[in-house]
């Protein structure tokens, strides 16, 4: 066996077969604990009704308020977090050729969020994505000018985006603070990112944005794998790689904006959730898309889970919860496989 | 007819640096040319403004007709192909994906198929002779290896033109000399090879035509047998260079010629 090539198909169907399995387990854990305890028959039976089916006796109103209500649009949130900052991750990695390519850790990241501190003054909780995701963007294109020569100078490309990165997360706290605090939510929502306030329509706000940047991210699959090969092969095989690189900038702005807006910066998932995929699924991207879009919401549906449940009755915000698990587990994943650094 | 590729008094500059400096040549299909001179004549920067890398900052350089640096990537694309020096270091692909990734210029064309496709790399995997690694990840590869798989990531891309920056420097002299028998075929074929070489035996006994360049000039341009000789290339080179027949191919031989160390 060849270590990190590409993979059968019979081991790819295999990867892909568990990772569903567990996120099916891992969303079903979700429905099931909680601050308030349900039995599992009332969570099938308020489900079961939502698609039509009548199992059962009629659920209470407190269970469907809390199934339906509550931990549902968090969980479709969750997912829908995992799959933006898993996608944006594993495209900018291969963008840029850098495996600490990372939109919160370039600053993409703190940038949405303060549009969308500065997007809830001015509209409420709809103008906290459309600010997100506008500032998402500005900040895509501003880190693109930075960027120009990063053929010779990956290392300066990422000293870059975390400096702008901790600039701009300065800049959420003077968003928060000089506007109405009673109106704007704090600083750590922004920064280390929360699903307590999701709802259906913050979901079906957000949802629009993360399909299209990820149809345009997917759909750069086979460019990406031949930017694997270097940008100047990349080149003579027919990329306008100023361009693209532009596009699945801008596209992963928009992403990770309609996220930032909703739930606020949530670190590391873009960082490991790519390496973890690339171990088990090999560095193309066809597949690597396929297994961020399951381990990404598979990580943070479950980080969520942890997060409202290890300290009931108090929530912790995800954030921490991701970067203790994602932290460690990257730096053995680092010094185990030289190769995810070097 | 016009020629394939068409340099009028190309120059490129970089600050007060004169890389190439007015070169004129056309090559036409079928010819096999190779570029040499010592390090730093601007053998590869030719190349680069050959490949549409790097736009001449006077003269002009056409491929077709058509300058390179303005042409659109996907359409350059199908008209030359790029072989670099060192290519390949840390690529996680296999060797057939990689080859296959030559293929990507030709994905929107009504005439190609995933059965050319396939075909086509193959037909570059054997005649690298590296079919047997088709499975393996290239950054396990040795250089030499690796550079075979990017000769034959070239071949795949299946354009007119073919420019090629130290093929052979990787190799043993067994894949050297295939190498420059497969790029001799490859001319043949219709195509228009140019390569940078440091061999310049190799250059002599395979190309048809052989530009020697010094300081970013073209020295001389002309059949090997034609071109080299002591003169010109110990001037070129810096060192007593002869020019010997080849004992049996009888094309020019380059031997260095500085009297050794007593105790060597």
């Amino acid at each position: 066996m060849t270590g990190t090539g590409d993979l059968t198909r019979r081991r790819a169907v295999v990867v892909m077969t568990g990772l569903f399995v567990a996120l099916l387990a891992t969303i079903a854990a979700s429905f099931y604990f909680g601050a308030v305890h349900l039995t599992p028959s009332e969570v099938v039976g308020v489900l079961a009704r939502k698609v039509g089916w009548s199992l059962g006796p009629d659920p209470s109103i407190r269970a469907e308020a809390v199934v339906w209500q509550i931990r549902a649009p968090r969980i479709v949130m969750g997912m829908v977090t995992g799959v933006a900052l898993a996608l944006s991750g594993a495209a900018l990695q291969g963008v840029f050729r850098n495996p600490m390519a990372d939109p919160h850790l370039l600053g993409i990241g703190p940038g949405a969020a303060v549009g969308g501190a500065i997007g809830t003054l001015l509209g409420g909780s709809s103008g906290a994505i459309a600010g997100a995701v506008v500032a998402g963007m500005l900040t895509a294109l501003v880190l693109r000018t930075l960027v120009e020569t990063r053929e010779t100078e990956r290392a300066r490309f990422i000293l870059m985006g975390v400096a702008l990165g901790l600039a701009l997360s300065a800049w959420v706290g003077f968003a928060v603070f000089a506007g109405d605090r009673t109106k704007v939510p704090p600083v750590e929502f922004w920064l280390l990112g929360g699903f307590s306030s999701a709802t259906w329509e913050m979901a079906g706000r957000s949802l629009p944005f993360v399909v299209i940047g990820a149809a345009v991210l997917t759909g750069g699959r086979r460019t990406l794998d031949i930017l694997t090969l270097g940008e100047a092969e990349a080149r003579h095989l027919g990329v306008d790689v100023a361009m693209f690189t532009s596009v699945v900038m801008l596209a992963v702005g928009v992403t990770v904006g309609a996220v930032v807006g909703a739930v606020g910066v949530i670190v590391f998932v873009g960082l490991l959730v790519p390496h973890v995929v690339r171990r088990l699924l090999g560095p193309r991207h066809g597949p690597l898309f396929a297994g961020c879009a399951l381990l990404g919401p598979l990580f943070i549906v479950g980080a969520d889970l942890a997060a409202r449940t290890l300290f009931t009755p108090v929530e912790i915000p995800v954030g921490l919860v991701t970067a203790a698990i994602a932290g460690p587990f990257f730096l053995w994943l680092a010094r185990r496989d030289s190769r995810v650094i070097s | 007819m016009m020629p394939r590729v068409s340099l009028r008094a190309a120059s490129y500059r970089i600050g007060s640096a004169t890389l190439v400096d007015e070169v004129t040549i056309d090559i036409g299909e079928l010819e096999f040319v190779s570029v040499v001179g010592p390090n730093g004549a601007g053998k590869s920067t030719l190349l680069r403004l050959v490949a549409g890398d790097l736009r001449p900052s006077a003269g002009s350089v056409t491929l077709d007709g058509a300058a390179p640096s303005d042409m659109r990537p996907e359409v350059l694309a199908l008209v030359r192909s790029v072989l670099r020096p060192d290519a390949g270091g840390g690529i996680p692909f296999t060797v057939r994906t990689v080859v296959s990734l030559g293929r990507h210029p030709h994905r929107r064309e009504q005439t190609n198929s995933a059965a050319r496709d396939a075909a086509v790399v193959e037909e570059a995997l054997a005649a690298t002779e590296i079919a047997h690694l088709a499975d393996r990840v290239v950054s396990t590869l040795s250089t030499g290896e690796r550079t075979r798989v990017a000769i034959a990531r070239v071949l795949a891309q299946d354009t007119p033109i073919v420019l090629l920056d130290e093929p052979t420097t990787a190799l043993d002299l067994g894949h050297q000399e295939a190498t420059m028998a497969l790029l001799h075929g490859v001319a043949r074929q219709g195509r228009t090879v140019v390569a940078v070489l440091h061999d310049v035996n190799a250059a002599a006994a395979y190309t048809d035509r052989i530009v020697v360049m010094d300081r970013g000039r073209v020295r001389a341009s002309g059949r090997p047998a034609d071109v080299l000789d002591d003169a010109l290339l110990s001037e070129v080179y810096r060192e007593p260079i002869r020019v010997v027949p080849h004992p049996f191919r009888g094309s020019p031989m380059v031997l260095a010629s500085r009297p050794l160390p007593k105790d060597a």
